[in-house]
Formats: structure tokens, C-alpha cells, sequence
């Protein structure tokens, strides 16, 4: 293999990470507050709110509903009026950001949702106001589980990020279509590939990894 | 003083026939009163409403009518930050401990004072001073899930108790534990209360936890308080057949077996012994009665039952005897006299009874 497809290939690895990296963070960012306002606006939860719930949950399902290559397209005009362009990795980052928000906001209200309703009694009965209770009982009562999520979340990002490559978006996607398929170099289409493999158990072992550390509900993990 | 006046509690439930909604009525006009210092009991069977009422102290269940007083404070007027702080000095224990299992057995004592805002030495002079009390001190470090059940009780107890409560809420804090635990916390509360005189409600379905460490008790039936008022009138003259079955367990003690088949009559007639059940308490309990009634009245004496306990630190007795000779009658109205509790159980036929 050439150096010149070996550089694609780096160019390339650090493109897919830059695009999951960021969309990663910014799905993160805007999917757990989410997650945490449908759990505590569900019913039985701190803040029950009916309307507040059963809009952001229709949104949610939406959302989650739209295969991701349609809901690139779909959005094109809101990606180009945030970024510009609609082509390139920056672009990208947008579609893969908007699909993943609803994923990791499901995902950090089931989290929630699974921690005993008896501890938040508890705090309630000490006077802890509904904000204590998200900050200091149902998130870390609830990361280990959330962990899990966006570890789940960065896996998905990685298979849609070269998804979006296909579609001029950069990345290891854009070099397997282009060069692995339409050039028919089946040892590029294989490096990418493998690549892929690489980054998804990086990331599954990564998060495990942090998932167990902070996880203190099983008796022989001490720590 | 907690004050409890005219308590309801309703719920709106699904109609398993109909399918409508019906009005499920969980407390019925409960109003009691509980003085400060005390430990008050409230037992019931599943389903009596017990859980709720004691939810209605701290407004974890807001009632639907009736009024809450916590010293003075009316709680079912407070809502907001007002019950928040009212909230902060009563403490609650729980049957599943409900501790938080990612926070050490130091976090989670410490939660209610983050909560309250104490500074950092404060707080760890604090956690250190109330977990030597419960004697959990050497598990500072560890997680809940590294502690035997009793363990994490101490852990909520010492929770509860962090920031200085005046009253102490347990719902059901021994039901998951095994008797010889069971029995080391109640000891656990029974200190506190005199250490720390602060006032216990407890809830539990075991007349042995009322029995053990309470002064005052309300028995829960179906919504409703059907007797009330101190341990020992409650167990030597309960009143309600609620009472009496969940008492049944602890302090009467059944004929022995050979006897449940057999015709007593009330009457007396030739022949017949006189069986009768005795129940005596304190000072009573401690007398020679046995010998005195032989030494007085001409008497055979035969004990078919014996049976001494203790209600906190005071004796309790119960007595199946059957009486024959000719003063039988006397010697039972001497005992009446002394204010001994005495049941006639009947007369049963000697002869009878040895051919059973």
C-alpha cells in the first residue's frame, strides 16, 4: 500500500473521529438534560408534567423514527444555515448530532427510570429540593447506566458518521465508497473496515471500563 | 408533639369490574396524638393504610382532608421550601434502606447535611460522631452493597439522625431483617430515644416490635384507628378482635391440644374442674400467686399453661390453670378481688378430660 493511501487512510481515521467526536459531545450535551426532563416529567417522576412529557416524547419518537440517510437530506437547510455547507465533516457533525440527541436522551431516561423510587423518597424526605435530587441522587445514582448509553451512542455515531461519508461528508465512509468501491482497491475497502472495528472496540472497552469504576451496587467489585 | 386531626386519605383507583374509577379510602378520620420523647407504634396488617398515615407526618403523602401538627408546625399548610425545612428535622428510616448504593457509607450519612449546606470539617465531625453512635464507624469507606442488612440500617438510622431531627419516622426499618438483627436495631432505636430523647413513630405489622420497644400504640384497621392508647393496656385489654388475633402471636398462649377439643361449660356441675386463664402484669406478675390461692383455699392447683414475658422492661404473665376442690369458686373470687385479669375458660369433667 502507498504512502499516499496510507495518509487518506490516517486523514481519513481522523476525520470519522473528529466527526463522532463532536457530534458525540454536542449530542451529550443536549441529550442528557433531555433525558433528565422526560424521566422527571414523567408520570410518577419529580416534576410529573403531562404536556411538557408527551411533547418531548413525541419529538423523541420522531426523531428516532427517521432513518438516519433521509434525515441528513431532510435537514440539509438547517445544516446549511448553521454551517454554511452542507459538505464536508463540519456539515456532517450536524445530521449526526441531531440524530443522536434523541438516542442518548431515551437512553439517559431509561437509566433513570431504573433507579429505586425508594432512594428519592429518601431525599425527598430530607428536604432535598427536585434540582438536588437530579444533581446529587439521579444522575450519579443513574451513570453507570448512562455511561453504558453514550458508550452505545459513540458506537452508533461511528457507523452513521460513515454513512454520512458516502454522502460527501469526508472520512473513512467516503474513502471505502470512493476508493475501496468505485476504484476497486479491496485492500482499502478492507483497512477501512478495519479501522471501524478498531474504533467501535476502543470506545465499547473504554466505556465499560468507565462504566465499572463507577459502579458500587455489586458486591464484589470493591471500588 | 405530633398532632394528627381528622386524617383522610383517598385515592382515585381503577374498578377492576367496572373499569371505571372508584374512590379507594386508604385513611378514615385517623386523629391521634403522640407525645414528645415517646415511641408510638402503629401496627396493621398489609393493607391498613399504616404505610400512609405514616407518610402524612412528613407530607411524603399529602392527606386529602384532615390537619398535621409536627411541634406546633402545621405541616399540611407548608409547601415549597417551608416543607423542605420542616422536613430537615424529621427524620425518616425506610424497610429497604433506600440508601444510595454510589455513595459511601460516609456519603450518604453526610447527604442531609450537603443538603443543609454545612462546611466541609463540620460535616466530617459530624458523620464521624453520629456513626460511632449507630456503630457503623469502622465502614466509613465502603458502599452499601459490602454491608449485611443490619449494617445498612445502622447507615439509615445514622442518616435519619445526621442534623439533629426532633422526631424519627420508621417505616417498617426491621421488616427485612432477621430476628437477632431485628432486635439489635430496635435496641439501636430504643438508645437513641433515650440517649438523644428524640420522638420515634414506627410503623410494622410484628406486635413483637410494638412489644419490645414502644410506650404507646395505635392498632390500624382498614383505614381506621380501632384502639389505641399505652403498650401495656393495649396487650393485658385489647379490646378489638384486630387486636386480639395479631396479639395472639406474642402473648396468649392457645391450650395445649389436647384441651381444644373439648366441651367447657359455663356452668358448674358435679365433678367438673374449673379451667380459667390468668393475665397479670408488673408488680402482679412477680407474686407468688399459686402458692398463696393453695395456702388459702382448700385447692388442687394443676398449670396447663405458663407463659412470662416482657412489654419493654415490664412483666408480663399469662396462666392457664384448672382449679378442683371445694373452694374452687372462692379462690376465683380472691383472684377477681386482687385485679388479676381472669378469663373463665369453663368447667370441663375430669374424667373427660383424662380420657382425652
Amino acid at each position: 500500500m502507498s504512502q499516499d493511501l496510507l495518509n487518506l487512510l490516517l486523514e481519513g481515521s481522523r476525520d470519522t473521529a473528529y466527526m463522532v467526536a463532536m457530534s458525540s459531545l454536542i449530542a451529550f450535551a443536549i441529550g442528557l438534560p433531555l433525558g433528565v426532563v422526560l424521566s422527571v416529567t414523567s408520570p410518577g417522576g419529580i416534576l410529573r408534567n403531562k404536556p411538557v412529557n408527551a411533547v418531548l416524547s413525541l419529538a423523541v419518537n420522531i426523531g428516532r423514527s427517521a432513518p438516519f440517510v433521509i434525515l441528513m437530506i431532510a435537514i440539509i437547510p438547517f445544516t446549511r444555515w448553521v454551517v454554511g455547507t452542507s459538505i464536508g465533516i463540519n456539515a456532517a457533525v450536524v445530521p449526526l448530532s441531531v440524530a443522536a440527541i434523541p438516542f442518548v436522551g431515551r437512553v439517559v431516561e431509561t437509566s433513570l427510570r431504573e433507579i429505586d423510587q425508594g432512594i428519592i423518597e429518601a431525599a425527598e424526605s430530607m428536604g432535598a429540593t427536585p434540582f438536588e435530587i437530579i444533581r446529587k441522587v439521579l444522575l450519579p445514582e443513574g451513570l453507570p447506566g448512562i455511561i453504558g448509553g453514550l458508550t452505545l451512542t459513540v458506537i452508533n455515531l461511528v457507523g452513521y458518521s460513515a454513512m454520512a461519508g458516502t454522502l460527501g461528508a469526508g472520512g473513512l465512509g467516503d474513502i471505502a465508497v470512493r476508493y475501496g468501491y468505485q476504484r476497486f482497491m479491496p485492500k482499502v475497502m478492507l483497512a477501512t473496515v478495519v479501522i471501524l472495528v478498531i474504533m467501535v472496540q476502543l470506545c465499547q472497552i473504554a466505556g465499560d471500563k468507565l462504566a465499572s469504576i463507577t459502579r458500587h451496587d455489586r458486591k464484589d467489585l470493591s471500588d | 408533639m405530633i398532632r394528627l386531626r381528622g386524617i383522610s386519605k383517598v385515592y382515585s383507583i381503577k374498578d377492576a369490574e367496572s373499569g371505571g374509577m372508584r374512590d379507594f379510602h386508604a385513611l378514615r378520620d385517623v386523629s391521634l396524638d403522640i407525645e414528645d420523647g415517646s415511641i408510638y407504634g402503629i401496627i396493621g396488617r398489609s393493607g391498613a393504610g399504616k404505610s400512609t398515615l405514616i407518610r402524612c407526618v412528613n407530607m411524603l403523602e399529602r392527606p386529602t382532608s384532615g390537619q398535621v401538627f409536627v411541634n406546633d408546625m402545621e405541616m399540611t399548610s407548608l409547601s415549597g421550601a417551608e416543607l423542605r425545612t420542616a422536613r430537615r428535622k424529621i427524620g425518616m428510616i425506610f424497610q429497604s434502606f433506600n440508601l444510595l448504593v454510589n455513595r459511601t457509607v460516609y456519603g450518604n450519612i453526610a447527604f442531609p447535611l450537603e443538603l443543609e449546606g454545612w462546611g466541609k470539617s463540620d460535616m466530617r465531625d459530624r458523620v464521624r460522631e453520629i456513626a460511632s453512635l449507630v456503630e457503623i464507624d469502622g465502614k466509613l469507606d465502603q458502599y452499601p452493597a459490602q454491608l449485611s442488612g443490619g449494617q445498612k440500617q445502622r447507615v439509615g438510622i445514622a442518616r435519619a439522625l445526621a442534623n439533629r431531627p426532633d422526631v424519627l419516622l420508621s417505616d417498617e426499618a426491621t421488616s427485612a431483617l432477621d430476628p437477632q438483627t431485628t432486635k439489635s436495631v430496635l435496641r439501636l432505636i430504643r438508645d437513641i430515644n433515650e440517649k438523644l430523647g428524640l420522638t420515634v413513630v414506627l410503623i410494622t405489622h410484628e406486635m413483637n416490635v410494638i412489644k419490645e420497644i414502644c410506650h404507646s400504640m395505635a392498632v390500624l384497621e382498614s383505614g381506621q384507628v380501632v384502639e389505641e392508647g399505652s403498650v401495656l393496656n393495649v396487650f393485658t385489654r385489647p379490646e378489638k378482635s384486630a387486636t386480639k388475633e395479631m396479639l395472639s402471636h406474642v402473648i396468649h398462649s392457645p391450650l395445649p391440644e389436647s384441651f381444644a377439643d373439648l366441651q367447657f361449660s359455663k356452668a358448674p356441675f358435679q365433678g367438673a374442674d374449673l379451667t380459667l386463664q390468668l393475665s397479670f402484669f408488673g408488680t402482679l406478675a412477680t407474686r407468688p400467686i399459686i402458692s398463696d390461692l393453695a395456702r388459702k383455699f382448700n385447692v388442687d392447683i394443676n398449670i396447663l399453661v405458663a407463659h412470662i414475658d416482657h412489654i419493654r422492661s415490664t412483666p408480663f404473665g399469662t396462666l392457664v390453670i384448672q382449679l378442683s376442690g371445694e373452694e374452687k369458686e372462692a379462690a376465683l373470687e380472691y383472684m377477681l378481688d386482687m385485679k388479676l385479669k381472669v378469663e373463665v375458660i369453663g368447667y370441663v369433667a375430669r374424667s373427660v378430660e383424662l380420657a382425652s
